[in-house]
């Protein structure tokens, strides 16, 4: 069987399976490998077997397929719902359509399938790479759609190309319009599936130091912070996540859920300003948690919905897309003065066994010392004297962790050395607890912000003093203190004098190169894709909008676009009148009207010489000139001139200067036959 | 269904004032140009809508974009199908005559005198047949508009659809048009036609031979193949001045008169089925032929424009009311 006539032409399927697979690429590793396996093998089965003129499988086995495919998607995801299962059906179906695809109905259907899976790889990534490559494809899928919507022969690819382009450039007004103006919701509108994979976070909700030998050095962006002012020196930056007051023996947690419920609240507590405070506007990337990122110690955050507990702020919801906040933070503050009784005993408490040779030695210290400050000191003693070594590649720690570390194995992270000393202090009899978060920034010249990265994650301790409420100490800082004032990389290559001075240049490069587009997605980030109902106010009262409401906006909206579209249509129609470029036809046209309007009309075959013949018959007054306009015309359009343009000339200025009057007789004006 | 009988003829009245015939070139105005999306337009619509909505659920600046780009393409692209249609110029040609049940086709020009080519124009009319065609910048093209016919007689060209679908195919514009042009159907030439009748040399002439050969001798030619053996001058034979034709001041009666009378007892339209095959079959044979109607007579001739004439008389004779 031949490729019969209702079967579209090989050249606009393959056309179809480009764009296909240009957006397919981007979300295969969001694929199960059987599903890409499988539409790679129905697009070559369509592409030769329409060249081959194989027939179609049959319906009944596609359906077959079609069932199965979807039980190894619910097997693979558990579920139909998720957005990766959500587009794995997708993909399935493009799979299946293209066995089945035939005339023109199908290859529109995979075209729209093609625009619907643009948006699925940007509900994967929004950055700019992602646009990068999808705006091509965008524009593909549109050159493809302009040729499989005609059944003629394909139109040449460059015309498609510019055609393309003017539609989508005349449609660019009205997508900024809507874009801008179109009232944004808040929140879901359905339950968002919960991503599949949870975003990879530096900070947990708990923290079991020798658990894991090592923490994945993530260099992924945890959130971005602009300083209105000078930012604050590097090893001051401690930016407060998660605080844990319970300990296991094992693990730190947060603490008894009841109480923790009980002790949110609206403002932070107990909070006394030292000094003046510093403020900044955070960019925090989704973390599917409820922490806001703020600078030691948070005193506002300019947001909805925002709880503090332990001094750490908290959204009342996870914090599921990226979004902005401005933040105030004391450095110097005291927090909470007056410790309840009941908190004190939870910053106290310490399983009843275990741990025994630090629970002695923190014994030891109480006794020997007298104050709460001394017992400290000793403990930094022990970490900055004894051979204590930073690394991220810590030994695996047994049933008694802190014993095994403070006294055995003596290498770990910050988590080991935070543990390990509020473990001391509580011990001791001190109440302590360990907080968690990020510590120190990468400044961004290009952009001129600050950048926290997953790898900036970090553990401390706090103690609560008398009179001085909850002080931080941080343990890492007694051993490797370059950690603290310089960041990770610089205490973990130790410097890296080693490399050549070529190379460190190379590395510098590749540094401002990284910051740089940093920088550029980072604006990105803030003005196009963290555009939400807050943003949108916001954007639109600098363009003159105030007080912007989903009415102001539909409003505004709605009169932009009539707007937009009536001058867009005027423009084309305005096009669609413009004569040709054939300038003869054009000037004997006007001829034609002219002598129209005087009753004498040029039958639809009558050449321009018979015409010419009657005219002149009818209106011998006019004879010479209608001869003179006809003959010009005649030898332009047919004969070919010599000097074409004075001849054109010539022939609009004789028709300028025909204006025939209606009875004959009446004065008319001259012709100018030069 | 009656309602929706109703509604459709007031449609068609409605359209048929809104676009009266049209004599000459027509040029397409926006007043006679309509469209409405097509199905798959309807797809794209529902398509933008759920991308809008996911990126509303999802707050996904960058569905957004596309959902909004992709629904404002789709708004620009139906100004374009409509500039598409605009200022077409629309010229009947007429179309060649046919023998009933044969199809008609109507020359229609159709001129751009824009400035772009004008994609993947169609000329739609209710039998669903479509001829397919560009035209670039300042071109013309005759396109056919076919018309299946029944019966005999004058045929008018119908309305008809010139509509597009470009550029994505999202929207339909069409234009109806009904132009002031018709052409001739001849009758169906009888299958089974009783033989062309005798001329009334062959027949009537006959006795008058025998009566003394009346007519004027002329003079005489050499034999050319076909002559009646009856005019051969066998005087001149036995003279041995070879064999000769005689030549008659009036030429013998060769005439054959394809007569309505004579098919009596026959239906009018059958009765002109037989005078159309006899009209063929006389022409092909290069007879000579003339035709008695009752309310025409047509002298005898022969050649294409006297079986033109002939067909045409045919073709307008009064239909039998019924």
């Amino acid at each position: 069987m031949r490729v019969n006539s209702a079967m579209l032409h090989y050249r606009k399927v393959d056309q179809v399976l480009i764009g296909l697979a240009l957006v397919i690429l981007p979300q295969v590793q969001h694929l199960p490998v059987w599903i890409t396996a499988l539409v790679i093998l129905c697009g070559i089965w369509r592409a030769v077997s329409l060249r081959r003129g194989w027939r179609n499988p049959r319906r009944w086995a596609l359906t077959l397929v079609a069932i199965v495919c979807g039980l190894g998607i619910f097997l693979t995801y558990g579920q139909l719902n998720s957005q990766d299962a959500g587009t794995a059906l997708l993909v399935t179906m493009v799979a299946l359509k293209l066995m089945e695809l035939r005339g023109r109905r199908d290859a529109l259907l995979l075209v729209f399938l093609g625009y619907f899976l643009v948006v699925t790889n940007f509900l994967h990534s929004q950055e700019l790479p992602m646009v990068l490559w999808l705006t091509p494809a965008t524009v593909w899928l549109t050159m493809v759609l302009l040729d499989v919507a005609r059944d003629d022969a394909p139109l040449p690819w460059r015309y498609r190309l510019r055609t393309t382009a003017l539609l989508m450039l005349q449609a660019l007004p009205l997508m900024l319009v809507l874009f801008l103006l179109f009232p944004r919701l808040p929140g879901p509108l359905w339950g968002v599936p919960s991503p599949d994979d949870a975003a990879t976070t530096g900070l947990s909700d708990s923290m079991s130091p020798g658990s894991i030998s090592g923490i994945s050095q993530s260099n992924e962006v945890a959130f971005r912070v602009t300083f209105d002012e000078s930012a604050p020196r590097q090893q001051q930056m401690y930016w407060r996540g998660p605080v844990f007051r319970e300990f296991d023996g094992q693990t730190w947690r947060y603490g008894d859920e009841a109480l923790r419920e009980g002790s949110i609240s609206r403002q932070p507590e107990g909070l006394q300003p030292l000094g003046p405070a510093i403020s900044y506007r955070v960019t925090l990337e989704p973390s599917n948690q409820h922490w806001l990122m703020a600078l030691d110690m948070p005193a506002s955050i300019e947001r909805r919905n925002v709880r503090y507990l332990d001094g750490q702020a908290l959204a009342t919801e996870p914090v599921e897309e990226r979004e902005r906040y401005d933040a105030a933070s004391y450095p110097a503050y005291r927090l909470q003065i007056e410790l309840p009784e009941e908190l004190r005993q939870q910053a106290l408490h310490l399983p009843n066994s275990g741990n025994a040779r630090a629970r002695a030695l923190a014994r030891q210290w109480a006794e020997e010392y007298a104050s709460t400050d001394e017992v400290i000191a000793a403990a930094m003693r022990l970490f900055n004297e004894q051979p204590f070594y930073y690394t991220l590649e810590a030994a695996v720690l047994g049933d008694e962790p802190v014993d095994e570390f403070l006294f055995d194995t003596r290498e770990g992270f910050c988590e080991h050395y935070a543990s390990a000393f509020a473990y001391l202090m509580r011990a001791a009899g001190i109440p302590a607890r360990i907080v968690t978060g990020y510590l120190g920034t990468e400044h961004n010249p290009i952009g001129n912000y600050h950048i926290v990265r997953q790898s900036n994650a970090h553990a401390w301790t706090e103690v609560w003093q008398e009179g001085m409420g909850w002080v931080r100490h941080d343990p890492t800082a007694a051993v490797a203190p370059e950690r603290i004032e310089q960041g990770i990389n610089t205490a973990l290559d130790g410097g890296g004098a080693a490399a050549g001075e070529g190379l460190m240049n190379l590395r510098r490069l590749m540094i401002r190169l990284e910051l740089g587009r940093d920088a550029i997605n980072a604006l990105w980030d803030a003005w196009v894709l963290a555009y939400g109902p807050e943003r949108q106010v916001e954007v639109l009262e600098r363009l003159g909008l105030r007080d912007a409401n989903w009415r102001s906006m539909a409003t505004t909206m709605g009169v932009l676009m009539v707007v937009l579209l009536a001058l867009h249509y005027a423009w084309i129609g305005w096009q669609a009148r413009t004569l040709s470029p054939d300038a003869p036809s054009r000037h004997y046209r006007l001829f034609c009207r002219r002598l129209e309007r005087i009753g004498l009309t040029r039958k639809p075959h009558e050449g321009p010489v018979d015409f010419a013949a009657r005219a002149a018959a009818q209106r011998p007054d006019l004879a010479a000139q209608i001869r003179h306009i006809t003959d010009l015309y005649v030898a332009l359009r047919y004969a070919g001139c010599k000097d074409e343009s004075a001849a054109l000339h010539t022939l609009q200025q004789a028709v300028r200067n025909f204006r025939p009057p209606r009875k004959a007789g009446e004065q008319a004006h001259p012709a100018t036959a030069s | 269904m009656q309602l929706r009988t109703w509604a459709n003829s007031q449609y068609r009245a409605w359209m048929q004032r809104r676009n009266p015939p049209v004599r000459g070139t027509l040029s397409l105005t926006g007043r006679r140009i309509y469209i409405l999306p097509t199905s798959a337009g309807l797809v794209f619509a529902l398509m933008v809508f759920i991308i809008l909505l996911s990126a509303m659920n999802y707050s996904n600046s960058m569905a957004f974009g596309v959902g909004f780009l992709l629904g404002a393409m789709g708004l620009v692209a139906m100004h374009h199908t409509h500039r598409n249609l605009l200022g077409l110029d629309v010229t009947g040609l007429g179309a060649e005559p046919v023998f009933a049940g044969d199809t008609l086709r109507f020359r229609v020009r159709l001129g751009n005198p824009g400035r772009k080519t004008r994609h993947g124009l169609e000329l739609d009319t209710n039998e669903g047949t479509r001829d397919k065609c560009d035209l670039p910048a300042g071109a013309s093209k005759v396109v056919f508009l076919p018309c299946p016919t029944l019966r005999r007689g004058a045929f008018s060209a119908p309305r008809f659809h010139l509509a597009c679908r470009f550029p994505l195919g999202l929207f339909r514009a069409w234009s109806p048009i009904k132009l002031e042009m018709s052409a001739l159907v001849y009758p169906q030439p009888a299958d089974d036609a009783p033989a062309i009748p005798a001329t009334r040399g062959d027949q009537g002439h006959r006795a008058s031979d025998q009566s003394g050969g009346q007519e004027d001798f002329h003079g005489l030619r050499d034999y050319r193949q076909g002559d009646p053996w009856r005019h051969i001058s066998w005087q001149a034979l036995a003279r041995e001045q070879g064999l000769t034709t005689k030549l008659f001041a009036e030429p013998l009666d060769e005439r054959r008169w394809l007569d309505w009378e004579s098919l009596a007892p026959r239906s009018a339209e059958t009765r002109l089925s037989i005078l159309c095959r006899w009209i063929l079959d006389c022409e092909s044979r290069h007879l000579v032929y003339g035709l008695r109607l009752p309310d025409k007579t047509i002298a005898p001739a022969s050649g294409a424009a006297h079986r033109e004439r002939c067909l045409q008389a045919l073709a307008l004779f009064p239909r039998e009311e019924a």
